[in-house]
């Protein structure tokens, strides 16, 4: 599913027009990267909750050539699914 | 105020709310609806795209077998499914986050330093550009505006009035990525407060105008989603343009149309008045002792043909107890069509039941559904609309002449229809 049809979805869902639940969804993906850019976590009600975490650097090794070197440490956005929404995909 | 750290369920709406610039009722509603459709969507399993931010996909953990930890026994873990999220790839390479140089809690003096080489650079360019330097300054400096100016502006709305028609005019002469930003300062006028005194600066000094921006350009990467949302308005514009034209279109057709019915309507009447008056007239003309409905029967031309019939027909009738004036009106082939119908013969009487309606009765006693609007005449009295007729109401049946219920004559079928319309618009 894309972001289109989710907002249209949501726009059929709830009768509003497709444009504005365009511009909410957009909206609210803004809000939450804004949010995790400035490390905050972002709850999202009876869905999950999405945080920044800090991936520390590591060594590798390429196998192909074995060469090794160290990863630079990085941030990536981590989502942990609300108990509830677990048991329902599960 | 809460925790610092965490931007919970409540701020989240209201600053979904504030960005898209609806109530917080609306945010709140479409914020539920999301959850909603998205677990509806993970719990059959399809994975959901949301540009910009990542895709949630369910992926089956297979079985796999353990060890009990108690008791040393082995087991199988049974297979299951979970849920994963995968960050965009925008937000991983533009935002930054697998580059923690470009944290917000990194050096800022760093970054801005960056930036004023960076803006020096862009002026040194505009340097071989003699004309309009201050300008194109400014257009630099408003990029970053909208950024900066998270606390609420500041009144100085006057300056702001002064300065925003020159913003306006660079698009056309720039081709600069910034020419899309100035949309946003003319969306947002309180925040070009801050322009002119860079404007200013930057025309005095060009070297001293970065350090001046220094104090509002803190956080760039916000940049590209400010230029799409111009891009968004400026189709959008154009959107509601081509919509208005349509609309305004389809207005006019239908305006044409109504007022060609509601002529030809008027129009009918005028004939149908003048074919009355010319009936009158001729009723004047001919002062006979005959009856009204023999009258209007001469009006039409065909004496000696109709009055004999007339005769014989109502000596016919006199044995059925029957009103003169509705004897006569069956015999005259064309002024049957035209008089007034009493109804005083009935094939019986019907109680209405639910379900029924006068089509399905004359269907049932006249072979032609049409036909209800003499059903409906003889009951004007019970019955107020033809179409709701309370359970229960007796309706009486007349017996009709076979001119009337003769719907291949091209009369009897224009009388039905016109009395149906008549009276179905009541």
């Amino acid at each position: 599913m894309t972001t289109k049809v989710l907002s249209n979805l949501i726009a059929a869902r709830i009768g509003m027009t497709k444009s504005q639940s365009e511009t909410l969804l957009s909206s609210a993906v803004e809000v939450i990267v804004e949010a995790l850019n400035e490390d905050k976590t972002v709850v999202i009600q009876n869905f999950g909750t999405l945080r920044v975490k800090e991936r520390e650097s590591r060594e590798v090794m390429n196998p192909k050539t074995g060469e090794k070197r160290v990863t630079d440490p990085k941030r990536v956005i981590t989502f942990a699914a609300n108990q509830n929404l677990k048991q329902q995909v599960r | 105020m809460e925790n610092a750290n965490k931007l919970s369920w409540v701020a989240l709406r209201s600053a979904v709310a504030r960005c898209a610039g609806v109530n917080d009722k609306v945010a709140k509603q479409f914020l539920d609806a999301l959850v909603e459709q998205l677990t509806q969507a993970l719990e059959q399993h399809e994975s959901v795209r949301i540009n910009g931010l990542g895709t949630f996909r369910i992926q089956e953990t297979a079985a796999r077998k353990s060890v009990d930890v108690r008791t040393g026994e082995e087991i199988t873990i049974p297979p299951y499914y979970r849920l994963s999220f995968v960050s965009d790839a925008s937000l991983k390479k533009g935002i930054g986050f697998d580059n923690p140089t470009i944290t917000p809690d990194s050096n800022p003096m760093r970054r801005l330093s960056e930036q004023a080489d960076e803006i020096v650079g862009i002026l040194a360019d505009m340097g071989q550009h003699a004309y309009e330097p201050s300008e194109t300054t400014e257009v630099t400096e408003t990029e970053e505006e909208p950024v900066t100016e998270e606390e609420p502006a500041v009144e100085e709305e006057t300056p702001v009035v002064e300065e925003t028609p020159v913003v306006e005019e660079i698009p056309a002469i720039e081709d600069t990525p910034a020419v899309e930003e100035t949309p946003v300062v003319n969306n947002e006028p309180a925040k070009t407060e801050k322009a002119p005194v860079v404007q200013a600066t930057a025309s005095e000094t060009a070297i001293a105008s970065p350090s001046s921006s220094y104090s509002y350009t803190y956080i760039p990467p916000t940049e590209p989603r400010t230029e799409e949302k111009t891009k968004e308005k400026k189709t959008k514009s154009w959107l509601v343009v081509g919509i208005v034209l349509v609309v305004v279109c389809v207005l006019l057709i239908a305006a044409y149309f109504v007022l060609q019915y509601k002529y030809s309507d008027w129009m009918n009447n005028l004939i149908e008045k003048s074919e009355a008056e010319q009936i009158l007239e001729a009723e004047d003309g001919q002062e006979n002792d005959t009856t009204e409905w023999e009258e209007i029967k001469l009006s039409h031309s065909n004496e000696q043909e109709v009055a004999e019939p007339a005769q014989d027909e109502s000596a016919q009738q006199v044995h059925v107890q029957q009103d003169v004036p509705a004897q006569v009106q069956k015999p005259k082939k064309e002024s049957v069509l035209t008089a007034p119908r009493s109804y005083k013969e009935l094939i019986t009487t019907e109680q209405m039941s639910a379900g029924n309606t006068l089509t399905l009765m004359a269907q049932k006693y006249y072979g032609n559904k049409d036909l209800w609007v003499f059903i409906y005449e003889a009951n004007l009295g019970k019955i107020k609309s033809p179409t709701h007729i309370e359970t229960g109401t007796s309706i009486r049946i007349p017996k009709l002449s076979e001119e009337l219920m003769d719907m291949n004559n091209p009369d009897t079928k224009q009388l039905v229809r016109q009395l149906s319309s008549q009276y179905v618009k009541r």
